[in-house]
C-alpha cells in the first residue's frame, strides 16, 4: 500500500466508494453518529452512509462490529433511507425536540455522570485531560463543550480512524495496541458511562422515533465494542506479558 | 487558635445566600440535600406575632460528637489541626445509614437517600485550616454569620446580645457556648429555634451511654423531661416528611 | 496503569504516525456535508483560569460581582468590595447565577415552529435554523405587517434598548410596551410631578436613618442586597422601625411595630398623618419653606382626614396612627421607604395618591435628596445613543398606540405602555390588530389575566421572541432567538440603585459564549439588516457606543478594562438638591403639573376599586419570595432547592373557621380566573387576606424543573379596558395589581 491510498482514506471517511473493510465501517460509524447527535441530520450524509453500509462485505464485520451492532445498524439504514422532504422535517423536529427543547435528554456527559443537571462539572474537566494527554482538543469552531455527545462520539471516531488506518499498515503493531489500549480507556472512563443511558433517555421520548434506531444503533455499537477491545485487551496482554508495564 | 462561627440570627433575613452558595461548592449531593439551610420559626398569635429564621447546620460538637460515636463504619472524624471540633463526613467511607442523623440532637446530617450517603457542613475545614473564612460567612449579605476566634467572636455576641437587651428584648442571649463551635445570637427561647436549651450536648452524651440500658431509658426521659422527647420526636417527624417530600422534588427533577 | 493508557509521548507518536498517513493539523471528521465535529492538537491556553468582573444582570440593582475561572469554568461569584450597591456581597439570585450559566435547559439555536397551532400543552415542533433564516423570517414577519396593515401592527414588548427603540422608529409604530405599569409607575407619575424627575425613584439611604415608617415596603425580604444590608446596619444603629402591611414580612417582624393595615387604606393613614404634622408644625420648617410648594393648601386639604377618620378606615386605632405620626415627625433623619408594589406602588386604584402622600411626609421631615433619606441617583453622564450615532430622520406613527397610554400626559411620554389594557386590544383587534410582535424577556406569566394573554397572543400572525430561557413566551413563538447569559457578555453599567457619586463598573465575559447565541443589539440590527432597513445602524456599534460614553465620563474602555478592581468612580462629595425641575423650582407639595392634566394636585381620599363580597371575601396580596427573581429563576436548580413551589398563605384561625387545614389544595378564584395551589397558614397575616407569592405555574414544558411547581397569581388579576383604566384617573395608569378580591374553598 501506498501513501497516496492512506490519505485518500483518511480524508473521506464515510464516502461509499473508499469503503470496504469493517474497521472503516466502524470508524464511519462513530463518525455519523457524532454529526448525528451535533446537529440536525442532513439526509444526504445519512444516505451515503447507508450505500457504505449496504456495500461492505458483512462476512468481514466480525472483525469488529458485533451482531446488535449490525442489525440495529441495517434497521437504523432502513429507517432513514430517504431524502423525503417531509421525514427530513421530522428529523429536524426530532433533534431539536430531543437536544434543544429538552425534555430530560440532554447529550452532556457531566449531566448524567456529575452532579445532577449542570454542564461543565467534573467529567467535563476529565474528558478534556483526556483529549489533552492524547495531544488533542475539540476545534476552536466546536461550540459544544468537550462532553458533549458529538464531540466524544466524534473523538472516538478519530481513535478509530486511527485504528484503521494501523491496521492497513504494515508494521504498525505496537501502535495499533496502543490505540486499541487508548479506545478500551475511552470507552471505560467516558462513553460506556453514560451514553447508554442518554440512548435509553432518548428511547423514552414517544415523539422521535427515528431517532430511537439511532439510540439504539449507538448504544449497541459502543456495548459491543467495549466488549470486543476487552476481550482483544486480554488476548494482548496474554501474548505480549513481560514486554512492557 | 480555637475558632468559631456565631450566627446572629436577629440579623438574618433568611434570603438563603449562604445555602445556595454552600451548596454552588458543595454540590455533589441530590437535588435538596443542603449542608445549611433555614427554617422559619412563627411565634404568637395574630396580632401579637413575629418569627425569626434559624440557619440550620452542623454545630460542630467540640468534644464527643454523637455522630461520631454513631457511625457504624468511622466514617465521621474531627479534623486534624487546632480550628477546634471541626467535624467531617469521609464521603467515601459513608454508607448513608442514617444513623448520624438519628443521634444528633440537631438532626444536622441531611440523609441522601440517592446517593447513599450522609451529608453536612464540613465548616469548610480545608479553607478555615488554610486560614480562610466558611464559604457562607463570606456570602452573607447582612453580615449576620461572623466567623474567627472563638473568643473575639464569643465577646461579640454577648456584647451585641446586651445592647439588645438594653433595647428592650430581654431574651436575647449567646447560644451554644460551652459545647459547639457554632454559636446562635438569638432574642426568643431556645425551644422557638427548635434547639435544646444551653448545655445540652453535654449531658445527652452521658445519657447516650445509659440509654443502653433499660433503665437508662427511663433515665434519660427523665432527665431530658417530657416536653423535651416531644419535641424531639416532632423535630424528627417534620424532619421525615421534609425529606419526602425533597425525594419526591428530586424524583421530579430527575423525570424532567 | 498502562494496560489501557498511552503515554502523552507515545499518542503524539501514534498521531504522527496517523496524521503522516493523512493530513496533518487538524481533524475533521467529515461525516456529513454541512456540519462536522472538529478535533485539533492541543495548544496551552493561558485564558482558562483567573479573575473577572462583572455586574449582575438578574436584578436591575446591577451588584458589580467578581468570577473566579478555573480550568475553563465559572467555579464561583462574589461580590466586589469597592461596589457602592453590594459592597462585597450578593445576594441569594447572585449566588446562584452560576447555575443559570450551566443550565443545560437553555436556548441554543436560533428556532423557528413547525406546528400552527399555539398554546400550553402544544408541542411547537421546533426545528433549527440558521441565523440568517431567522432573521430573514423574522424580517419578512415584520415587512409583511407593514405592507398589509401599517407599521403600527407590528410591536414590541422589551424594555427599553437603544437598537430597538431605533428599530422600532425606523419602522415608525406607536407600540412599544413594558412592565412597569405593573411594576412602579405610580411612583414614577409622582416623582414626574411633584420632583420634576425620577424615572426611577426609588434609591434610599436607609443605614443612616433613625426612624423607618414602611408602608408595604419590603425589600429585605426580597433580599435586595442593599436594602437588606442597610435595614440591618440601621435597626443594629438604634434606628426605630415601624411597618404598616397586612402580612407580616420580614422587614416586620424585624422591626419595632407591626401595624396589620386593611389593605389599599394606606393612603387614610398617610393623610392623617399629614394633618397631624402640619396642624402641630411638627415639620421641618425651614427646608419646607425653601424647597417645597404648597403647604398652605396642603394645611387647608387635610383638615377632614383626623386620626378618629383614619381609624375608621383603616382599623388601625387613632392613637397609634398619632403616636406614628409624631414620632416620624420629630425623629431625623426619618423616611418613609418606597421601592416597586409596595402601598404606593401600582397595588391599588388609589396608590398614586398614597405615593403622592409618601412624597409629601418625606419632604416635611426633610427625607428627599439628604442623608438618611430618599436619594436621587448621582448618575455618571451617558452620552446618549443618538448622540453617538445621530438617527436619520423618521417618520412619526400616524395612529394612536393600542393600549391607549399616551393618554396618561405624565407617564405617557415615557412609552412604557400599559400590560393591563393590552390584552384587550390585541383581543379586540381594536381600535387596530397587531399583526407582528418581537418579545424580549417578558414572560406570559407577567401579565394580568396571563390566561386570556395567552389567548391574545394567538391573535398575533408573528411573533419573535428573544430569550435566555425556553419560557411560556418561547413557547407561543415562531421564531426564537437565544441570547447569551450575562455571564457571557461585555459592556458596563452605572450603580443607579444605590449611587451615592458617579461609579462604572465593568463587565467582562467570565468564560466563552456556550451555545450560538447573539445580544439583542445583534439580533435586533440583523433584522434591520433583512428587513431593508440596515442603514439606520451604519456605523453602529457597541464598542465605539461604549468608548464614546466613557470618554464622556472622563474614562475609556481601555482604561475601565485595565481597572484593578473593575471599577471606575468619581468620588464627589454628597450634596443635597435644592433646585427641581418643576413649575416653581421646587419639590410641590401641591402639584402644578397635576393640577395642569386634570388630576387632583392634593391627596384626597378614595376608596380602592374593589372591597371583599359575599362571593369574594379576600383582599388578595402578592408578594415574592428572596431567592426568586420574578418569572425568571423557577428553572435555576439552586434556587428550586431553597423555594420550588407556592403555596396560597392564610391566617390559621380564619382557616380553621372554613374548616381548612394546612397542607390543603384549594382553589383560588377571582372574577378574572381560577388557580389551584396548596394552602400555608401563618399567623402573620390579617384574618380578611390571602396572599400568594408570584413567579410560579411555569407551563413550558421545557423548563425542566420550574415546570408545573405551583400555580400563577396573574390568572386572578383582572385586565382592563382603555375606558376603564381612563376612568381610574390614575396619572401612573397602574395596573391595580392587588385592587380584587378572592374567594378560597377546598379543591
Amino acid at each position: 500500500m501506498n501513501q497516496n491510498q492512506y490519505r485518500h482514506r483518511f480524508t473521506a471517511p464515510g464516502v461509499p466508494q473508499y469503503g470496504g473493510d469493517s474497521a472503516h465501517v466502524r470508524a464511519s460509524a462513530y463518525a455519523l453518529l457524532s454529526s448525528l447527535y451535533q446537529d440536525q441530520p442532513d439526509v444526504s450524509a445519512v444516505d451515503r452512509f447507508s450505500s457504505l453500509w449496504r456495500n461492505f462485505d458483512n462476512a468481514l464485520s466480525g472483525n469488529c462490529l458485533g451482531r446488535r451492532t449490525l442489525l440495529t445498524g441495517s434497521q437504523f439504514c432502513a429507517a432513514w433511507q430517504s431524502s423525503d422532504s417531509r421525514v427530513s422535517l421530522q428529523l429536524r423536529r426530532e433533534f431539536a425536540l430531543l437536544f434543544l427543547s429538552p425534555r430530560g435528554v440532554q447529550p452532556y456527559e457531566s449531566v448524567y455522570r456529575g452532579t445532577r443537571r449542570r454542564l461543565m462539572d467534573d467529567p467535563w474537566l476529565q474528558v478534556r485531560e483526556f483529549y489533552r494527554k492524547a495531544g488533542m482538543q475539540k476545534g476552536q469552531r466546536e461550540l459544544h463543550p468537550e462532553d458533549h455527545a458529538s464531540v466524544e462520539l466524534g473523538f472516538m471516531a478519530y481513535l478509530a480512524f486511527m485504528d484503521s488506518q494501523c491496521s492497513a499498515a504494515a508494521g504498525k503493531e505496537e501502535i495499533r495496541t496502543e490505540v486499541a489500549g487508548t479506545q478500551l480507556q475511552f470507552l471505560e472512563e467516558h462513553l460506556i458511562g453514560w451514553i447508554p443511558q442518554l440512548c435509553r433517555r432518548i428511547e423514552a421520548v414517544p415523539e422521535a422515533p427515528y431517532y430511537h434506531r439511532v439510540a439504539r444503533f449507538t448504544s449497541a455499537l459502543i456495548e459491543e465494542d467495549h466488549e470486543r477491545l476487552v476481550v482483544s485487551a486480554k488476548h494482548t496482554y496474554s501474548t505480549c506479558k513481560g514486554s512492557s508495564l | 487558635m480555637k475558632q468559631a462561627m456565631l450566627i446572629d440570627q436577629t440579623k438574618c433575613i433568611g434570603c438563603g445566600a449562604c445555602t445556595v452558595s454552600c451548596k454552588a461548592i458543595y454540590a455533589r449531593a441530590s437535588f435538596g440535600i443542603l449542608r445549611t439551610r433555614m427554617k422559619k420559626y412563627e411565634t404568637g398569635r395574630f396580632p401579637h406575632v413575629s418569627f425569626r429564621f434559624r440557619k440550620h447546620m452542623c454545630m460542630h460538637c467540640i468534644e464527643n460528637a454523637p455522630c461520631i460515636e454513631a457511625c457504624p463504619v468511622n466514617a465521621i472524624s474531627y479534623v486534624s489541626g487546632d480550628a477546634g471540633g471541626m467535624v467531617i463526613i469521609d464521603d467515601d467511607t459513608c454508607i448513608g445509614c442514617g444513623n448520624c442523623t438519628r443521634q444528633c440532637p440537631y438532626q444536622a446530617p441531611d440523609r441522601d437517600r440517592d446517593r447513599k450517603k450522609a451529608e453536612k457542613c464540613s465548616f469548610c475545614s480545608r479553607r478555615v485550616l488554610a486560614g480562610q473564612t466558611p464559604f457562607c460567612a463570606e456570602a452573607c449579605p447582612v453580615g449576620a454569620i461572623t466567623f474567627g476566634n472563638r473568643d473575639d467572636v464569643l465577646a461579640e455576641g454577648r456584647r451585641r446580645a446586651e445592647i439588645l437587651r438594653a433595647k428592650g428584648r430581654s431574651h436575647a442571649y449567646v447560644w451554644g457556648s460551652a459545647d459547639t463551635m457554632v454559636l446562635y445570637l438569638l432574642d426568643q427561647p431556645p425551644e422557638i429555634y427548635e434547639l435544646p436549651a444551653e448545655g445540652y450536648t453535654a449531658s445527652r452524651q452521658t445519657l447516650l451511654t445509659r440509654l443502653a440500658t433499660p433503665a437508662g431509658g427511663v433515665l434519660a426521659a427523665a432527665a431530658l423531661g417530657a416536653h423535651g422527647l416531644h419535641l424531639l420526636r416532632e423535630r424528627r417527624r417534620r424532619i421525615e416528611d421534609e425529606s419526602k417530600l425533597q425525594e419526591s422534588h428530586a424524583g421530579r427533577a430527575d423525570d424532567g | 496503569m498502562k494496560r489501557n493508557g498511552l503515554s502523552r509521548r507515545e499518542f503524539l507518536r501514534a498521531s504522527a504516525a496517523a496524521a503522516a498517513a493523512g493530513a496533518a493539523g487538524s481533524f475533521v471528521l467529515q461525516g456529513c456535508a454541512r456540519q462536522e465535529t472538529e478535533i485539533e492538537p492541543y495548544r496551552t491556553d493561558e485564558t482558562l483560569g483567573g479573575e473577572r468582573f462583572s455586574y449582575c444582570g438578574v436584578c436591575s440593582a446591577n451588584c458589580a460581582m467578581i468570577g473566579h475561572v478555573a480550568a475553563g469554568r465559572l467555579v464561583q461569584l462574589r461580590g466586589n468590595p469597592d461596589d457602592q450597591v453590594g459592597r462585597g456581597k450578593l445576594c441569594v439570585k447572585g449566588y446562584s447565577a452560576i447555575k443559570d450559566l450551566y443550565d443545560p435547559d437553555r436556548l441554543k439555536y436560533p428556532m423557528m415552529r413547525t406546528e400552527a397551532r399555539k398554546g400550553p400543552g402544544i408541542d411547537p415542533k421546533w426545528v433549527k435554523v440558521s441565523w440568517e433564516e431567522a432573521l430573514q423570517t423574522t424580517a419578512d414577519g415584520f415587512n409583511d405587517a407593514i405592507e398589509s396593515h401599517g407599521p403600527e401592527t407590528v410591536a414590541f414588548f422589551s424594555r427599553g434598548h437603544d437598537w430597538m427603540n431605533r428599530l422600532r422608529d425606523a419602522i415608525g409604530t406607536p407600540n412599544h410596551l413594558m412592565h412597569h405599569s405593573t411594576c412602579f409607575t405610580t411612583h414614577t407619575a409622582v416623582w414626574r410631578a411633584c420632583l420634576g424627575m425620577g424615572n426611577r425613584p426609588f434609591m434610599l439611604d436607609i443605614a443612616r436613618a433613625k426612624y423607618l415608617l414602611s408602608f408595604g415596603w419590603d425589600m429585605p425580604s426580597k433580599a435586595k442586597n442593599m436594602s437588606a444590608r442597610d435595614y440591618v446596619a440601621a435597626l443594629s444603629d438604634g434606628a426605630k422601625s415601624v411597618v404598616v402591611d397586612p402580612r407580616l414580612t420580614v422587614t416586620g417582624t424585624m422591626a419595632d411595630e407591626w401595624i396589620p393595615i386593611k389593605p389599599g387604606t394606606d393612603l387614610a393613614f398617610m393623610l392623617a398623618m399629614i394633618r397631624i404634622i402640619v396642624n402641630e408644625e411638627l415639620y421641618d420648617a425651614e427646608l419646607v419653606e425653601s424647597t417645597t410648594y404648597g403647604l398652605d393648601r396642603l394645611r387647608a386639604q387635610v383638615q377632614d382626614y383626623t386620626p378618629q377618620w383614619a381609624s375608621g378606615i383603616t382599623g388601625i386605632d387613632a392613637a397609634v396612627i398619632t403616636r406614628v405620626a409624631r414620632e416620624f415627625a420629630t425623629t431625623r433623619p426619618a423616611l418613609i421607604p418606597n421601592h416597586k408594589r409596595d402601598a404606593g406602588g401600582p397595588n391599588y386604584s388609589n396608590s398614586w395618591r398614597a405615593a403622592h402622600c409618601m412624597v409629601i411626609l418625606n419632604a416635611m421631615v426633610g427625607a428627599i435628596d439628604h442623608p438618611g433619606g430618599q436619594i436621587v441617583p448621582r448618575r455618571p453622564y451617558l452620552k446618549p445613543f443618538n448622540a453617538v450615532f445621530p438617527p436619520p430622520e423618521f417618520p412619526k406613527p400616524r395612529t394612536e398606540r393600542i393600549d391607549g397610554f399616551e393618554k396618561h400626559p405624565i407617564v405617557g411620554p415615557t412609552r412604557r405602555g400599559d400590560f393591563s389594557t393590552v390584552t384587550d386590544a390585541l383581543l379586540t383587534g381594536k381600535p387596530y390588530p397587531i399583526k407582528a410582535a418581537l418579545f424580549r424577556k417578558h414572560n406570559v406569566l407577567a401579565f394580568p389575566d396571563a390566561t386570556r394573554f395567552v389567548e391574545a397572543l394567538k391573535k398575533i400572525d408573528f411573533i419573535a421572541v428573544c430569550d435566555v430561557w425556553p419560557s411560556e413566551m418561547v413557547q407561543m413563538a415562531d421564531v426564537v432567538f437565544p441570547e447569551p447569559y450575562f455571564l457571557e457578555t461585555s459592556g458596563f453599567g452605572d450603580r443607579d440603585y444605590h449611587e451615592f457619586y458617579p461609579q462604572i463598573a465593568l463587565r467582562q465575559p467570565m468564560v466563552p459564549p456556550l451555545y450560538d447565541t447573539r445580544g439583542y443589539g445583534g439580533i435586533i440590527s440583523g433584522i434591520a439588516d433583512a428587513m431593508g432597513l440596515g442603514h439606520i445602524f451604519e456605523g453602529v456599534s457597541s464598542s465605539t457606543l461604549w468608548d464614546e460614553q466613557l470618554k464622556a465620563m472622563g474614562t475609556s474602555w481601555q482604561e475601565l478594562n485595565n481597572s484593578p478592581n473593575g471599577l471606575w468612580s468619581d468620588e464627589k462629595p454628597f450634596v443635597p438638591t435644592t433646585e427641581f425641575k418643576t413649575p416653581s423650582g421646587k419639590i410641590e407639595l401641591y402639584s402644578t403639573v397635576f393640577e395642569e392634566h386634570g388630576y387632583d394636585p392634593l391627596p384626597l381620599w378614595q376608596e380602592k376599586r374593589e372591597l371583599p363580597s359575599d362571593q369574594y371575601p379576600f383582599y388578595m396580596l402578592i408578594s415574592r419570595p428572596p431567592m426568586h427573581k420574578m418569572s425568571q429563576t423557577q428553572n435555576n436548580e439552586l434556587m428550586a432547592q431553597t423555594y420550588l413551589e407556592n403555596a396560597v398563605i392564610m391566617n390559621r384561625d380564619r382557616a380553621r373557621q372554613l374548616g381548612l387545614e394546612q397542607g390543603r389544595q384549594v382553589y383560588v378564584e377571582s372574577r378574572a380566573g381560577r388557580i389551584r395551589l396548596k394552602l400555608q397558614l401563618e399567623e402573620g397575616i390579617r384574618p380578611d387576606c390571602v396572599c400568594i407569592e408570584h413567579g410560579f405555574g411555569h407551563w413550558s414544558p421545557s423548563l425542566s424543573i420550574a415546570h408545573q411547581k405551583g400555580a400563577n397569581e396573574g390568572d386572578l388579576i383582572p385586565h382592563l379596558s382603555i375606558e376603564e383604566m381612563v376612568a381610574l384617573k390614575d396619572p401612573g395608569a397602574g395596573a391595580c395589581m392587588t385592587d380584587f378580591c378572592v374567594s378560597v374553598r377546598s379543591a
